[in-house]
């Protein structure tokens, strides 16, 4: 005899789809079963040194550069 | 697009500060969050000015708000996005809200345990948040995607339809190292289970002065 499976899906339940990441020019992709399928993280935007409120942003900004190592 | 894993699940990125400060990003995807593990390491002989990171969440899909009016002091999104004042979770625009700044809008919220002169140079509010929690509600207010990190150094709001729980560093002496650790949660809309979760995973962020 076959067998047969069969899933079943609870329509308000909470999902059981694993949540998937990626990386691209600063950008952090979430993605997965969540209003509006992805969510945008600029990651890192910026690192900063101390005192940021009292000097121009660009000032406290130190600048960097990310790679994907595995 | 690069995700380092076949299935999309985990990967690692490794930044290098122009002051020769390293910080490897181990970012792991669950089932209903997003868990990071953060290694900052000075090798230098001097002491790095590295004191805090942002990351900027960007939530117009997740509150179906659509981008925000950069102009606008208080964005449409923003009454989807809470805090926690007095150990309450509060809906923003909270009240007073602060308007003046060297950059404006947005909002920043400043800890007890940070000099108020280092967090997002955006109109600060005068309210002191609870804790290291924020996040917003779906457009549907049915779920809700949170955020935190031990250590953190403000919350906020900025102008691009984002929110903001960013990273503590502290600067880092010659030689030092170290850990770093963040979630994103994406749950639905139950807060007390939420807040028991993230006490779970943030117990440091229970003490007064944390």
């Amino acid at each position: 005899m076959a067998s047969t499976t069969t899933t079943v899906t609870l329509a308000d339940g909470p999902s059981t789809d694993p949540l998937r990441v990626a990386w691209n020019d600063n950008y952090l992709t979430i993605s997965g079963p969540f209003p509006g399928d992805t969510l945008s993280v600029q990651y890192l935007e910026a690192y900063c040194k101390p005192e940021s409120r009292v000097r121009e942003w660009s000032e406290s900004v130190i600048s960097h550069q990310s790679q994907v190592i595995s | 697009m690069i995700s380092a894993s076949d299935d999309q699940r985990s990967l690692t990125l490794l930044d290098k500060l122009s002051d020769g400060v390293t910080v490897r990003h181990e970012i792991t995807a669950g089932t209903d969050e997003i868990d990071f593990r953060l290694t900052a390491h000075n090798p230098n002989t001097d002491r790095s000015l590295a004191e805090w990171a942002v990351l900027c969440i960007q939530v117009d899909r997740f509150t179906g708000c659509g981008p925000a009016d950069p102009e606008a002091t208080v964005p449409e999104y923003a009454k989807k996005c809470f805090v926690f004042l007095d150990g309450k979770l509060t809906r923003l625009p909270t009240t007073p809200w602060a308007t003046e700044a060297r950059y404006t809008p947005g909002q920043a919220y400043c800890p007890v345990h940070v000099n108020h002169d280092s967090v997002d140079p955006r109109p600060l509010s005068e309210l002191v948040p609870s804790n290291g929690l924020n996040g917003c509600y779906s457009g549907d207010e049915k779920r809700i995607m949170a955020n935190a990190w031990q250590p953190y150094q403000e919350l906020s709001l900025g102008v691009a339809t984002c929110i903001h729980s960013d990273i503590r560093i502290g600067g880092l002496e010659p030689g030092e190292t170290k850990q770093i650790r963040g979630k994103i949660y994406f749950v639905g809309d139950d807060i007390e289970e939420l807040v028991q979760r993230y006490n779970r995973d943030f117990p440091e962020h229970m003490s007064a002065d944390h």
